[in-house]
């Protein structure tokens, strides 16, 4: 009897082998659009669950090397709370493509918005990178890294991307980021507020006001316009303040960050071809 | 002709009093009020002595003669009050304030020599940009106490004047900070009188420093009266009140800028662009102000300085120390610097 029912499961086996195969050939194009689906044409899923991710469907970089970069990446997110991606893709259609798509779609697929990701497109006459940080007012990604410091990053990387050392470059992009996030905020790069120009002004108004006072010592006015007028005797015999017109100027509001569009709060963008 | 007053007590030469106002003896400490009628010191006169006062042959210097020692008085053409070279006495030279050059009012000292050169001293360790051992050990060569001749005016002032003013307001469109800014044509025509506008009448005198000598205090002024002079220097006009007048008037202009500036209220800016002001003297007198002279040599350069005598205000052109200016800017810049980078750090900024 013990027999008999083991040969039936052979059997079963047997049978349902190749019927789950031929199942799975035929459904399979079914599981590939739904994969199609979850992801847009670069290759980024549509909701990022991941704090800090490398999106590179066509393994331009090795899993190693994507290890090694990714171990930086969240060890930025942990020491400064910013979610750091990068998207390696051969569909780029365009810089005015990626800018817009970073501009209005990425950001809504971020988990938070205190986020920087750097796209490099690998089309084939058109090789692009961009760098592009979220984050509202006061989050650390919007303060600390404006388009300048973006730009800055984008200039050392882009040496690598020509040679085709993507791993490098986005190594470098990780250092970066390191960099100006432990710099703080990026609004002290002003000249103002940088320590070698705040001592040389000071040192040049103070100059000036000390020889001022040196050669004006000994010889201090001590009589106003007031001190010799008659009050009683001066007076206004006629007057009158005629208004004559209105002059309007408008002044562009400098800013490093840009509206984001939608939810997607300030934004700093840096591209460049290479 | 030269005035002594000699003292009704002990026949001593007489000098004015800084501190009580009187002419008093050096010798017996003998006041005198100083006030005609009842002055009882007796007044000698050059024209009693054998010598007549002789004028030298290019004019400029006048001899007369001490009544006390008989030596010759060489004086500037200006000079009106003096003292001996031989005898130190006290000589007025009347014949130099009488008619046109006559005084109107004097403001008799009210500081005394001694307190003067102390004020002078305190005042000189007090520059801050001056070389240490000019600060601490001035060594002054001479100290002179002279009744300066100033010409003091009522001016008064009319005219008409033309400004330009703004009022701006912002605010934010978009991307844009939009100022509108309004614009106004102003008129005034003004009315004003300037009451005691003084300006120094000597050539010898600089200018700027007498300006900076003001303001006089005019209640303390009295009609003159030639025992207000006597122990002091004094000198007479070089300049008439027609002659100096226009410096005046150029400062009762700025004075009318001023008056129209100040009745023009509620705009952000205001520019006087035209102005048409004519500016008459109402009154001038010929006043003598108290002014101490402090003559100083330092490192072989000759300084003056001068002192109200009356207000003790203090005035003139001290040695710089590079040394002390160097000092002070690094000092205060790098106290600044500091400062600023601290606020730096408390935004969150780095500290270097």
């Amino acid at each position: 009897m013990m027999n008999m029912l083991l040969k039936a499961r052979k059997r079963l086996l047997a049978m349902m082998i190749p019927m789950g195969m031929a199942l799975g050939l035929i459904l399979s194009p079914v599981i590939a659009h739904a994969d199609s689906d979850d992801t847009d044409v670069y290759g980024v899923p549509n909701k990022i669950t991941e704090s800090s991710e490398i999106f590179d469907p066509d393994d331009v970089i090795s899993s190693s090397e994507e290890k090694t970069i990714l171990k930086k990446f969240k060890a930025i997110d942990e020491e400064y709370d910013v979610n750091v991606y990068a998207v390696i893709t051969y569909e780029i259609g365009g810089s005015g493509r990626v800018d817009d798509y970073l501009e209005y779609d990425f950001y809504k697929k971020l988990p938070d918005l205190n986020a920087v990701v750097v796209v490099i497109g690998l089309e084939e006459d058109n090789h692009w990178f961009q760098l592009h940080s979220y984050g509202n007012d006061g989050e650390t990604s919007a303060e600390c890294l404006d388009t300048d410091r973006l730009n800055s990053i984008q200039d050392k990387m882009k040496g690598y991307l020509s040679s085709g050392e993507y791993a490098q470059a986005l190594t470098t992009y990780a250092d970066g980021i390191s960099y100006y996030l432990g710099k703080g905020d990026a609004s002290f790069d002003s000249l103002f507020f940088k320590a070698w120009f705040q001592f040389l002004l000071v040192l040049v108004i103070v100059s000036i006001v000390i020889c001022i006072k040196a050669f004006s010592s000994g010889q201090k006015v001590t009589t106003t316009p007031a001190t010799y007028l008659d009050q009683r005797q001066s007076r206004v015999l006629r007057h009158f303040d005629r208004y004559t017109h209105t002059t309007v100027t408008r002044t562009k509001i400098e800013s490093s960050s840009s509206s984001g569009g939608g939810g997607g709060g300030g934004s700093s963008s840096s591209g460049s071809s290479f | 002709m030269t005035l002594q007053f000699k003292c009704p007590n002990c026949g001593g030469d007489m000098q004015f009093d800084a501190t009580s106002g009187y002419l008093k003896c050096p010798h017996c400490d003998h006041s005198e009020k100083i006030e005609g009628a009842e002055m009882s010191a007796e007044i000698h006169v050059s024209p009693d002595f054998p010598h007549q006062d002789q004028v030298d042959e290019t004019g400029a210097l006048v001899r007369y003669q001490c009544q006390n020692c008989g030596a010759m008085l060489v004086t500037e053409r200006n000079t009106t009050a003096t003292t001996c070279s031989y005898c130190g006495a006290p000589v007025v030279l009347s014949d130099r304030l009488e008619g046109t050059t006559k005084p109107d009012y004097v403001i008799p000292f009210k500081i005394p020599k001694e307190n003067a050169d102390q004020a002078f001293r305190d005042w000189c360790k007090k520059l801050r940009y001056s070389p240490s051992d000019f600060k601490n050990m001035v060594k002054v060569k001479k100290v002179e106490g002279l009744y300066a001749p100033f010409w003091v005016y009522n001016v008064s002032g009319q005219g008409e004047a033309r400004a330009h003013a703004t009022i701006s307001h912002s605010h934010t469109e978009g991307d844009y900070e939009v100022t509108e800014t309004a614009h106004y044509d102003i008129y005034r025509s003004v009315d004003t009188f300037y009451r005691g506008v003084p300006a120094d009448a000597s050539e010898r005198l600089a200018d700027n420093l007498m300006d900076l000598m003001e303001p006089f205090d005019y209640t303390q002024m009295v009609p003159f009266n030639a025992p207000y002079l006597t122990g002091y220097m004094a000198e007479n006009f070089d300049y008439n009140d027609t002659q100096v007048f226009p410096r005046v008037q150029k400062r009762v202009y700025n004075y009318m800028d001023d008056f129209v500036r100040d009745s023009i209220h509620g705009y952000d800016t205001v520019t006087i662009t035209d102005r048409d002001y004519i500016a008459n003297r109402s009154q001038s007198s010929y006043c003598l102000f108290p002014i101490w002279m402090n003559y100083v040599t330092y490192k072989g350069k000759d300084y003056s300085f001068a002192q109200n005598g009356e207000t003790g205000k203090i005035v003139g052109k001290p040695p710089i120390s590079w040394g002390a200016v160097a000092g002070y800017i690094a000092g205060w810049t790098f106290g600044i610097f500091i400062l600023l980078r601290i606020i730096c750090v408390l935004m969150g900024g780095p500290l270097l």
